[in-house]
């Protein structure tokens, strides 16, 4: 078949009507949610890009009354209408109504177990309220929801669709249970809400009155589960430079890479960091380091940002690292935890810039090229300053060896003891 | 292990945008390896990275304070000049007390033998 090039603009064109038109419906997503719900622009937004990618799960956390559960149904009304079911810890929630029960007449008459799958399963929009109050039974099957994109009851299982879920909880409620720390690791992002100024708390009446009390209910569905897909197909296919991948793996391998093993080790920070060469460092700061979900959180949202507003740079990336690091880190001292991890994102880019002034990835990309005494040394001099790199020169090293540049003991990792992976492995 | 083209090509941009220099020095592989700063991005008014601009000019530190090579022999023979007067000083301080300890000892010696007749 012969394709008109004209053809081929025609397409390119409403392509891109189509994804305008689709850019610009999140923008009003943004809006109808901001008409109703006062919160920093900055949680509005996050909360809206996290939606962007298949199987979006979402955590708010919050005291008592600040607004979490109106801020996930907000979301799930924008995006779903009313395909979407609630689920609350705070009622008595059985296995049954999350996951599915038992046909009783089919059993019955024809003796066949069938299984009636919950409508938690079936919808779109999957909401659960007071997340930290879910018993842990159901919290478990919610848990291999999340993991395998499928449910079990009765021998039987049920492959769930594409969806949203949107959970909230509030920490410091004394009736909490306590959940897996991997429970909360499928959560792409974790914002927090505050309660509101002086001024928020007038605005925050006009709303009230101006939408009768109740600004759920005529929060209207802005896109359909359908567009939503489309738009999650085009950001899953958004490109984004190697740069900015090399950034996010970073970020994530600043706050988990430590020469002492503490993934593995019984004694952790701070006293597995006593005596240790980068004690000052950040993750020196970090008891628990994040996972690898931690990176593909921050890839998703930066694919996000780029389709929506189209660039993303190193700031917008440490601006959304935020909240993808609250409910993954567990640091030596938390006094706030928000404020924490700002702290650290803060050391990140003095780290970022120091790394660029001592041109440590110059030295290691003339290093891949092949070994040279003299680059070596610069890079080894790097190293000292720099754990990440100094697990990559350490990698190098190891083939250099085999290669006969160098002799066992005189690398860096027999001279300063560092053995990342042999300590594992 | 094979890296990844976009672990090289990120490697690459950062080169890119953080080039080394290279200056042959003789007919073999040897070379220098050398950089120059044009913008300190993280740098604010009134602070320095420069330790030396930090120690005798009086000067705020930046968040990271840079310390090159030579800067950092100069620090290291100034400690380890300090270190050594500092040792002299305490040797020449435990003589001195010695020596007022045993004048103390002579002086309250002629003092009760004084006294005593």
């Amino acid at each position: 078949m012969r394709v008109n090039a004209g053809d081929n603009c025609l397409a390119d064109n409403s392509f891109l009507e189509m994804t305008k038109m689709m850019r610009n419906k999140v923008m009003d997503l943004e809006r109808e949610i901001s008409a109703r719900f006062i919160a920093d622009k900055e949680v509005i937004r996050i909360l809206i890009l996290n939606q962007m990618h298949p199987r979006s799960a979402t955590l708010i956390r919050a005291p008592k009354g600040v607004g979490k559960s109106t801020l996930m149904l907000l979301l799930l009304k924008g995006l779903t209408g009313d395909d979407f079911v609630v689920i609350s810890g705070a009622s008595e929630v059985k296995r049954g109504e999350v996951v599915g029960r038992l046909h009783i007449p089919s059993l019955e008459r024809e003796g066949v177990e069938r299984v009636l799958w919950a409508t938690f399963v079936k919808s779109r929009g999957k909401g659960i309220d007071e997340l930290n109050r879910l018993n842990p039974y159901t919290t478990a099957n919610i848990h291999h929801l999340m993991q395998f994109g499928e449910v079990w009851a009765y021998g039987q299982r049920a492959r769930v669709e594409d969806y949203i879920l949107i959970a909230n909880e509030n920490p410091l409620d004394p009736t909490s249970f306590v959940h897996p720390p991997p429970l909360y690791d499928r959560f792409d992002v974790c914002v927090f809400l505050r309660t509101l100024t002086l001024s928020e708390k007038f605005q925050l009446q006009e709303i009230l009155e101006k939408y009768n009390w109740n600004p759920v209910e005529s929060m209207p569905q802005i896109l359909s589960f359908e567009e939503l897909q489309e738009i999650r197909k085009e950001v899953v296919n958004t490109e984004i430079d190697s740069e900015l991948v090399g950034y996010v793996n970073l970020l994530v391998r600043d706050l988990q890479s430590c020469i002492r093993g503490k993934e593995i080790s019984e004694i952790k920070p701070p006293a597995l960091c006593e005596g240790c060469h980068f004690m000052r460092d950040v993750c020196g700061a970090i008891k628990e380091p994040v996972s690898e979900r931690a990176t593909v959180a921050l890839l998703n949202l930066a694919k996000a940002f780029k389709w929506l507003y189209g660039k993303c740079d190193v700031d917008d990336l440490l601006q959304m690292a935020l909240w993808v690091f609250p409910h993954r880190l567990s640091l030596i001292k938390t006094k706030n935890i928000l404020s924490d991890i700002r702290e650290l994102l803060e050391r990140e880019r003095v780290k970022m810039e120091d790394r660029r002034l001592r041109r440590q990835w110059a030295l290691l990309n003339e290093l891949m090229k092949g070994f040279n005494p003299t680059v070596y040394g610069l890079a080894r001099d790097a190293a000292a300053e720099d754990m990440v790199f100094a697990e990559e020169l350490i990698r190098m090293e190891e083939k250099w060896i085999r290669e006969g540049f160098l002799k066992r003991g005189e690398d860096l990792a027999t001279q300063m003891g560092w053995y990342f992976h042999k300590r594992i492995f | 292990m094979i890296d990844s083209k976009r672990y090289k090509d990120f490697l690459e941009s950062e080169s890119r945008k953080a080039p080394i220099e290279k200056k042959q020095i003789d007919e073999g592989r040897r070379f220098w390896v050398y950089w120059t700063e044009r913008d300190d991005k993280v740098v604010g008014e009134g602070e320095t990275r420069d330790i030396i601009d930090l120690v005798y000019f009086d000067k705020k530190p930046s968040k990271t304070v840079i310390l090159d090579r030579s800067t950092a022999r100069i620090l290291q023979e100034r400690l380890k000049g300090l270190e050594e007067e500092n040792i002299d000083l305490l040797k020449k301080m435990r003589v001195m007390k010695s020596i007022i300890c045993a004048l103390t000892l002579v002086i309250t010696a002629l003092l009760i033998i004084l006294f005593w007749r």
